[in-house]
């Protein structure tokens, strides 16, 4: 319960702070989707229910912090978690190499999935906006096995009253 | 409940799916229209963006400050350059400009006086124990000849002592060798001017009757034929009566002549 009461606030936060800082710490030059990432993290390691829950969440606050059109990055982030998720019953991604890679493919699938859907709403060509996605995508990749123990760690902070299975 | 189990994955998914494509039909079908949420999202989002922006807008100002004044250090000291550029420059010009007014002093004292003359530049100062003379530019070559006056605008500054093809000595009115027929201008008495070195002038033979102030102004008698008559040779500083035939007069010279830079040399009628 502590989980869902905690979650959109946290999610909130976070993404705030993504746009707030993050962004100008990289001189609104790249976006660096910690959001993402969780999105990602949520879908090895969180149950369904949880995980789609912050995903669209996070997905809903970053749609309302950049500007674009509602529902976009929700999609996305909802359609990462849900890949990530079904994967995660297949691999165990625990090695640094293939999160990284992971993380990357993800990042721009993403991207694709952002500039085809605002292309297609808006009817404007963005081919440019991808290559801001492919060093996106580096960075996050780079970041992704230094980011990922923090979140195992906030996830048991919220986890406490999560209910055992019976022995 | 055990079909929600069962079929979890499922519903998760389709509801996913359902708000998903929910939201963004609202959204394409409303672009205009600021949804509710999203107004609570960017009214809590904005204080928190702007607090969080704060110390990074801070350390971007200081850092394009910092680079500004890096860039500045450059700037100082090519402003620096530039200014000692133009700093030598007006000074030229300054120069120019005082010997342009010199030498129209000079020009105005030549037309006055109907002499020829020529003018020179002062390349030297000997200030010996023996003798106190000028150098300048011009020489024979010039015009110029032992014997002829040199003045500036002031006064008198001396004759020329010696004179090569491009250069001549002048020796100035102060030097103790220098004797030069004078007259006080208001009594109109005469003497002979005597240099003194650094003490300034004497002037010599004046008999003890004769009226002399100090201010009185002694000029040139224009008797030796050196000097045009009534060039002004200098003030009178001091005048001591004694007991003696005459009297003692000593005569402050009208030029300055540590500040001599272009004389006017009298080369003849």
């Amino acid at each position: 319960m502590l989980f869902y009461l905690a979650a959109p606030f946290l999610a909130f936060c976070l993404v705030v702070f993504q746009q707030g800082f993050l962004n100008l710490f990289f001189f609104q030059q790249l976006s660096v989707e910690v959001s993402l990432l969780l999105a990602i993290y949520a879908g090895f390691r969180m149950d369904l229910a949880r995980g789609a829950v912050l995903s669209v969440l996070m997905g809903f606050f970053v749609d309302c912090l950049t500007g674009s059109i509602t529902g976009l990055y929700m999609t996305a982030y909802a359609l990462v978690f849900l890949l990530s998720f079904t994967l995660s019953a297949r691999v165990y991604v625990k090695q640094g190499t293939l999160v990284m890679t992971y993380v990357i493919v993800c990042t721009l699938l993403e991207g694709l999935l952002v500039v085809g859907l605002t292309a297609l709403i808006h009817g404007v060509p963005l081919e440019g906006r991808l290559r801001v996605f492919v060093l996106q995508a580096l960075v996050l990749g780079v970041l992704s096995p230094a980011v990922f123990p923090v979140f195992d760690r906030v996830r048991s902070f919220l986890e406490v009253d999560e209910p055992r299975p019976m022995p | 409940m055990m079909f929600f189990q069962r079929y979890r994955t499922v519903i998760v998914v389709t509801l996913l799916a359902v708000l998903c494509l929910v939201v963004i039909s609202i959204s394409i079908r409303h672009p205009g229209r600021t949804g509710v949420f999203r107004q609570i999202v960017l009214e809590c989002a904005a204080p928190v963006e702007g607090l969080l922006g704060r110390p990074i807008h801070a350390a971007a100002k200081a850092w394009r400050r910092y680079l500004f004044l890096f860039g500045l250090e450059a700037e100082v000291g090519r402003l620096r350059r530039q200014n000692a550029i133009l700093t030598r420059r007006l000074v030229q010009y300054q120069e120019g400009y005082l010997e342009s007014r010199r030498l129209r002093k000079l020009l105005d004292l030549k037309e006055h006086d109907g002499y020829r003359g020529t003018t020179a530049r002062v390349t030297g100062y000997v200030r010996s124990a023996t003798a106190r003379t000028l150098v300048i530019d011009r020489g024979s070559a010039h015009g110029i000849k032992p014997g002829q006056a040199v003045i500036v605008a002031e006064g008198v500054v001396g004759r020329v002592m010696e004179a090569s093809w491009h250069a001549a000595r002048v020796l100035l009115i102060v030097d103790e060798s220098s004797n030069v027929d004078a007259v006080l201008q208001p009594s109109r008495v005469q003497g002979i001017l005597q240099g003194r070195g650094g003490r300034g002038c004497q002037l010599k033979y004046v008999g003890k009757i004769a009226p002399v102030r100090a201010g009185d102004a002694v000029v040139t008698s224009g008797m030796a034929d050196i000097f045009p008559k009534g060039l002004l040779l200098g003030v009178v500083r001091e005048v001591e009566r004694t007991t003696a035939m005459f009297q003692k007069i000593e005569v402050t010279p009208a030029a300055d002549f540590s500040r001599l830079e272009e004389v006017l040399v009298l080369t003849g009628r």
